[in-house]
């Protein structure tokens, strides 16, 4: 009788090291039967799904982050050894492990498998990439492994589905066996003068907290022995002894063309997203357009009716427009990755991002945040250490993003001449580049600022391990791209849903019926907030028109061109393109009710302004604290103050 | 005759090794490198080396591993 019951099924763990293919196995077994969630209190990625052994037995699937070693005092080691001893709440010890094991990297992938038979938790270990294997010569006797291991070895290919079968029989089979700890600690010979010592300490739950440094080496080296007289029995290695580092890996490393590449990839990069995301784009905002109007047309008029249409159409369409950037950005960051060339990214950026107070690993979040910084904070999950990782998720905003294009762009056209210097380097587009280098400066100086201020209980280690280059499998970057962007548009119809709804409800009420001449925006409470804070704001230049547009604009910055042209009624005469409301600013600038300095402090706020509210869900959602997320916004509202306070000030002495 | 221990931030590329012991080194790091297969009795080569020395790449177990100089001039080893 099968069991249909998630709660009551059996549990199977996947454990392996990173990189051994396990996830692929995972995605192989579970189809789209599989849900991503965090585990209890941290922000590790939990994946869990079902797996159909057969017509008599569904079982429940875990993929355990990926570790070296289950000893550790790394995070996901943690998460995974209290998982394996049922000690996480809301799960249970799971009832048959699946180690996936890289086999033409046997001696260091069978040191987690030697903690794993310490545990006593029946055990299966899948041997995989043996196709990788045998390309390199090396033969895996896999029945001696088994008998010298006391567990079950099935030989699979997880990337091509080879030996999955076998696999799955097996599972049927172990399912029901009791624990064994026949070969528990076998590793640890008798005659060892500590022997009882060590008998003690050894349980990987244990050894992070209790061992000393020399009991740590002598463990893993008495493991490591243990391994060696197995691996010296089982594997045959046939071909050239050494695998000689290609000559594609040591071009992109080399120190005169690795980082001209790199330059070059990512250039291409963000062409090709410029280029394939501005149709989807359009395509998405005209549809949001379209409907928005649709429904003002069709539906009977009323307030209900407005806060579909125009406030949460807009709203959450407005975010969604996003998707197809951040899509094909997590498509190359996939790419990136699976080859194996990010590793090779961040070895040759570390020493430069550390005089900054950065790690090489930052480098494709910082990169990314050009785009949008929504991806770019989600991908520091790569980064070890919390508090690098925090102080990349603290500055990624910072890294002007494409939704600050719209508005560099009006303000730059309706104040910088468009001039250029020999022909070549326009004056608006050195505008612009500026505004960029303003915010990497900004980056760099917080990124600093943080790494002084922490007494570092942790220390920062960079080792890591540089997985072989190998062509990207799509399957798995499209899966990867999947979930990614699933999780974004989560995130924006709950959050921005919330927000948009609050915004349209301040900047349409109350509604003036007394029709004394002062115009819809002024009177609403948005309006009234812009005049709120036009005290606070006239020092930067900033009247109240422009402080209802920041206000506006605070869940997403893109809207400020609309609030600007809202409020300047620059769409009463039906044009509602950018070009109208640059004419606009122009007018006022003749008038001298819009200098130049107002612009440009205007631009710098929002070179730092946290304007964002899908990046302050991500961040809450990564950081796990409402602290940080608030500190977040806490100083880039401050800078951003304080950088257009000076540039305004300083600007109308200038000019 | 056995050649004097160096650190393993030392090595020149192309050279090898064996990992001797890994001396005053912080508890977490040791963790990492025990687990990646740093331990006595390890042969390591030395493939690539960064900007100004660091990180350094090398081969080990049938894998790579890059780490920083200043924490390879933890780990003891003997030219070979």
């Amino acid at each position: 009788m099968n069991n249909q019951d998630p709660q009551t099924q059996r549990h199977v763990a996947l454990v392996g090291n990173p990189n051994c293919g396990k996830t692929t196995l995972f995605n192989s077994l579970t189809g789209s039967n599989y849900k991503v969630a965090n585990y209890p209190g941290v922000t590790v990625e939990k994946r869990q799904g079902t797996l159909n052994v057969n017509n008599d037995l569904t079982l429940q699937l875990i993929d355990l982050p990926g570790t070296y070693a289950l000893s550790g005092l790394t995070l996901d080691e943690r998460v995974a050894t209290q998982y394996l001893q049922g000690e996480i709440s809301g799960s249970r010890k799971p009832d048959l492990v699946v180690a996936v094991v890289d086999a033409s990297n046997l001696e260091r992938n069978l040191f987690i498998v030697s903690e794993l038979i310490d545990t006593g938790i029946p055990l299966i270990v899948a041997l995989n990439m043996i196709d990788v294997a045998e390309e390199r010569g090396i033969k895996i006797y896999s029945d001696l492994l088994a008998r010298l291991l006391d567990a079950p070895v099935v030989p699979i290919v997880a990337r091509s589905k080879r030996g999955i079968q076998d696999l799955l029989n097996l599972i049927a089979k172990e399912i029901d066996k009791p624990t064994n700890s026949r070969r528990a600690l076998a590793w640890i010979p008798d005659s060892h003068q500590r022997a009882a010592h060590l008998r003690e300490i050894a349980i990987p739950s244990k050894i992070a907290s209790l061992a000393q440094e020399d009991d740590i080496t002598t463990i893993a080296t008495l493991r490591y022995a243990w391994i060696r007289q197995i691996t010296s029995r089982v594997i045959v290695n046939s071909a050239r002894e050494k695998k000689r580092a290609s000559s594609i890996d040591a071009l992109l490393t080399s120190k005169v063309w690795g980082l001209p590449l790199l330059a070059l990839i990512f250039a291409l990069v963000f062409q090709s997203i410029f280029l394939w995301a501005s149709v989807p784009m359009d395509l998405i905002g005209a549809a949001v357009d379209n409907l928005s109007g649709w429904l003002t047309k069709t539906l009977p008029p009323g307030a209900l009716t407005e806060l579909i249409a125009e406030g949460i159409v807009p709203g959450v369409g407005n975010v969604l427009v996003f998707v197809p950037q951040i899509a094909i950005l997590f498509f190359f960051i996939g790419l990136l990755e699976d080859s194996g060339y990010l590793s090779r990214a961040a070895f040759l950026l570390d020493n430069f991002m550390r005089k900054v107070g950065l790690q090489g690993r930052a480098f494709i979040p910082l990169l990314s945040s050009f785009a949008c910084a929504v991806p770019g904070i989600l991908s520091t999950r790569t980064i070890p250490t919390r508090w690098d990782r925090l102080t990349t998720i603290m500055i990624a905003p910072l890294m002007s993003c494409s939704a600050r294009l719209p508005v560099y762009t009006v303000l730059i056209a309706a104040v910088v001449p468009a001039t250029s210097f020999a022909g070549m380097i326009s004056l608006q587009g050195a505008t612009l580049f500026l505004m960029y280098i303003l915010g990497i400066i900004g980056a760099c100086a917080v990124a600093f600022i943080m790494s002084r201020s922490t007494k570092r209980k942790e220390s920062c280690f960079f080792v890591m391990e540089m997985p072989p280059l190998r062509i990207p499998v799509l399957r798995v970057v499209l899966r990867g791209v999947y979930d990614s962007v699933l999780s974004f548009i989560k995130n924006a119809t709950t959050v921005i849903l919330a927000c948009s709804v609050i915004i349209w409800f301040l900047a349409s009420y109350p509604k003036n019926d007394l029709n004394d001449g002062v115009d819809a925006a002024r009177y609403s409470y948005a309006g009234r907030l812009g005049a709120l804070i036009e005290p606070a704001i006239k020092p930067l230049g900033f009247n109240w028109e422009i402080g209802f547009a920041i206000i506006a604009s605070f869940p997403a910055r893109e809207v400020f061109v609309t609030g600007l042209s809202t409020v300047l009624n620059a769409q009463d005469d039906g044009d509602e393109s950018n070009s109208n409301l640059i004419n606009r600013l122009r007018e006022k600038r003749e008038q001298g009710t819009f200098p130049g300095a107002t612009a440009a402090a205007l631009m710098v706020f929002y070179v730092f302004a946290c304007q964002c509210m899908s990046t302050l869900a991500v961040c809450r959602r990564e950081t796990g604290s409402w602290l940080w997320t608030a500190g977040m916004f806490t100083y880039m509202t401050a800078l951003a103050y304080f950088a257009a306070l000076v540039t305004y000030q300083v600007g109308i002495q200038l000019f | 005759m056995a050649q004097a221990t160096s650190q393993l931030s030392a090595i020149k590329t192309g050279q090898r090794a064996v990992v001797s012991a890994i001396k005053s080194c912080p508890k977490d790091l040791l963790h990492k490198f025990v687990s990646m297969g740093l331990v006595a009795g390890t042969e390591v080569e030395v493939t690539q080396r960064g900007f100004f020395g660091s990180p350094i790449n090398i081969q080990l177990l049938g894998s790579v591993l890059s780490l920083r100089s200043a924490e390879a001039a933890h780990i003891q080893v003997q030219p070979l």
